[in-house]
């Protein structure tokens, strides 16, 4: 008998909210690839990633035209590219990247990731010479992205992975700054990344996977701001609960649907399916950012008193609702405050309501680090070292995954306009308080972890 | 034996109907198979598949039912299928069918004459049965919704309808969303999707 769904047919009683998924990832194992020979290794990955990811690329747009929800972004995680360049030199390690590049660029997908440096404990030859390599691959690529994990809460903080990184960071500014900094833009500091996936920018699909593996991130910003939206113009007066509740509701929804277009890619590739991220994260539509989000719910302007209240409550939803709504949602839901892809964390900065220290604290009520922060371009190695060693502490201590991309833009001082198009935007450079003694992390070693 | 006839009431909706066309089916030793009743405006109205005796001859239940329904101001139409099958007039296609695929097909903006026409016209070229129709204009802003729920025969290209429909409609500044029947079961049921096992290649 034909099936009635009067809730959703009835256009009085409901309205769809707008469903999209914002990342599908298809992860590929290259292991097998591992030669001396640097052409016979840059050809087999040419083909794994052409064999692999281009019917992903087609599955993509056929399963969201049939289901009629939008994929925001494609992207595709190669592993293991640290294992891969191991005995390799640096003009090789950017023959390797070129060669991910011109395969993603040939596929059209808008983002590989892979490139990743593990060094929580030590730094080895080859993952030093990877890491040095950083700012010519970053300058003469465009899709890829290079991370390196320098810290875990068992492990501690690699301080000297950390004072190089400074150094790094400064550098591919420079090696880019015919294009603001961009390089930098696309370099990671992670502190306990996931170990089974998804992969957080730049970084690893995850470990103990087959040869393909299919993750997904939920885009709940929508939805979410559309069911407050209706429970405001119906209750002007709701309250927290009530609105808690309607959040948790629409993040089921919109986990639900990433979970179910992921797992039809994964059935149809052939692939595993992994997980479902289920963080919150603002998305190229308009109104789809967390300020905004936080304006609906009463926050006058992000950064002012009432914004991590606010963020915890959010933060509490979408955990509860992504457990609630996958068996397979990542173990940590994280909120994504990345300043350069949100018009309203832009605006929150032009206003003078948010700033680099508030950022910095909202990591403990779910704020995924310090992400995509543009700041003065003088800025000095030692001062964005000391920036990402008390990122990476804050992660240590709470046991939670932690990213910090800060772009210092050539030229620019804090206060001025920075325009990179694109997914990423305008942003306004970031003031940032001076290192005010460089003696402790020139100390070297390690911070032991927290157990 | 029983027979099956396909019926709809129309009545102004008061208080009794309902009962009263019950008894009306009882008194015909009829029974209902499958019903469907909504009041529109002020009026009430039943879709009825409902069974009858063999040897119920078919003027009788529409006299009887008709008669009970007086006070009502009812109207009653009845059809035979077994009879407009015999003329030649089948369904082109149902939700049984097992290949066709349930869609949500939902559109909104300013109204304008015309619009179910032409989706109605392009759903048709594709054989797209519309097995359910919703739909509602708001006076104070001139704006309209429509929900539609049709049974797609497998086979056809749903990413080329949606790009027709699109390019139809949206130049006119209408919305258009196509949803495919298990993303409305995925955000409205709270039981777990079912889980296939991946053919790992």
């Amino acid at each position: 008998m034909p099936r009635r769904r009067v809730s959703f047919l009835d256009p009085n009683t409901a309205t769809l909210p707008p469903l999209e998924v914002r990342t599908v990832t298809l992860g590929i194992n290259a292991a097998d690839l591992a030669d001396r020979s640097l052409n016979r290794l840059c050809e087999g990955l040419y083909q794994r990633i052409l064999q692999r990811a281009q019917p992903f690329v087609q599955l993509c747009e056929t399963v969201s035209a049939e289901y009629g929800v939008p994929i925001l972004q494609r992207r595709v995680c190669v592993s293991p590219v640290d294992r891969l360049a191991e005995g390799h030199n640096t003009d090789d390690v950017l023959h390797i990247a070129k060669t991910l590049d011109g395969a993603a660029g040939h596929v059209r997908i808008d983002q590989i990731a892979g490139f990743l440096v593990r060094v929580q404990n030590g730094m080895s030859r080859g993952a030093r010479l990877m890491i040095e390599s950083l700012p010519s691959v970053l300058a003469h690529t465009d899709r890829v992205q290079a991370a390196v994990e320098a810290a875990g809460s068992s492990s501690g903080i690699n301080i000297d992975a950390v004072e190089l990184l400074g150094r790094i960071i400064q550098s591919t500014a420079q090696a880019t700054a015919d294009r603001d900094g961009i390089g930098a833009a696309k370099l990671s500091v992670l502190a306990n990344l996931p170990t089974e996936g998804p992969p957080l920018s730049g970084a690893l699909v995850g470990e103990g996977w087959g040869d393909l593996v299919v993750h997904v991130s939920m885009s709940a910003m929508g939805p979410i701001r559309h069911t407050l939206e209706q429970r405001l113009a119906q209750d002007p007066q709701a309250s927290l609960p009530t609105l808690a509740g309607d959040i948790k509701a629409a993040a089921f929804q919109a986990a639900r649907v990433a979970e179910l277009i992921g797992r039809e890619i994964a059935q149809r590739l052939g692939a595993e399916f992994g997980r479902v991220d289920v963080s919150l994260a603002p998305t190229i539509r308009p109104g789809q950012t967390i300020a905004e989000l936080l304006h609906v719910l009463g926050v006058s302007a992000f950064g002012s008193p009432g914004t991590a209240a606010a963020l915890a409550m959010i933060y509490s939803a979408i955990r509860s609702a992504g457990g609630f709504a996958s068996t397979d949602s990542a173990a940590e839901a994280n909120v994504l405050l990345p300043v350069l892809r949100d018009a309203g964390l832009v605006s929150a900065t032009e206003a003078g309501s948010l700033s680099l220290e508030y950022l910095e604290q909202l990591s403990a009520v779910g704020g995924l680090g310090l992400d995509l922060i543009p700041v003065p371009g003088d800025t000095d190695p030692q001062t964005l070292s000391s920036l990402i060693a008390d990122q990476l502490a804050m992660a240590v201590v709470t046991h939670r995954p932690t990213v910090v991309r800060l772009i210092p833009i050539p030229g620019k001082q804090a206060g001025d306009r920075v325009t990179f198009g694109r997914d990423l935007g305008d942003a306004i450079v970031l003031r940032v308080p001076k290192a005010a003694s460089s003696t402790f992390l020139n100390r070297g070693g390690r911070i032991p972890g927290v157990r | 034996m029983a027979k099956q006839y396909v019926m709809s009431v129309m009545a102004v909706n008061r208080v009794g109907i309902l009962a009263a066309l019950a008894t009306a089916l009882d008194e015909l030793r009829g029974s209902f198979v499958d019903v469907s009743q909504a009041v529109m405006r002020q009026y009430f109205t039943m879709i009825i598949a409902a069974e009858f005796p063999d040897d119920r001859d078919p003027a009788v239940i529409v006299e009887h039912i008709q008669a009970v329904c007086r006070p009502f101001g009812g109207v009653v139409t009845l059809k035979d299928p077994e009879e407009d099958a015999a003329l030649g007039l089948k369904p082109l296609i149902s939700l049984e069918v097992e290949d066709s695929i349930p869609y949500l097909l939902r559109i909104t903006g300013k109204d304008r004459p015309g619009v179910l026409r032409r989706v109605a016209h392009r759903l048709a070229q594709d054989g797209i049965d519309v097995v359910d129709l919703y739909g509602i204009r708001h006076d104070d802003d001139n704006t309209f919704v429509t929900c539609l729920q049709l049974a797609v025969p497998g086979g056809v290209n749903v990413v080329s309808l949606q790009k027709d429909l699109a390019q139809m409609l949206g130049a006119e500044e209408l919305s258009v969303g196509l949803f495919h029947d298990h993303v409305l079961q995925a955000i409205s049921q709270p039981e777990p999707q079912p889980v296939l096992r991946s053919r790992i290649a």
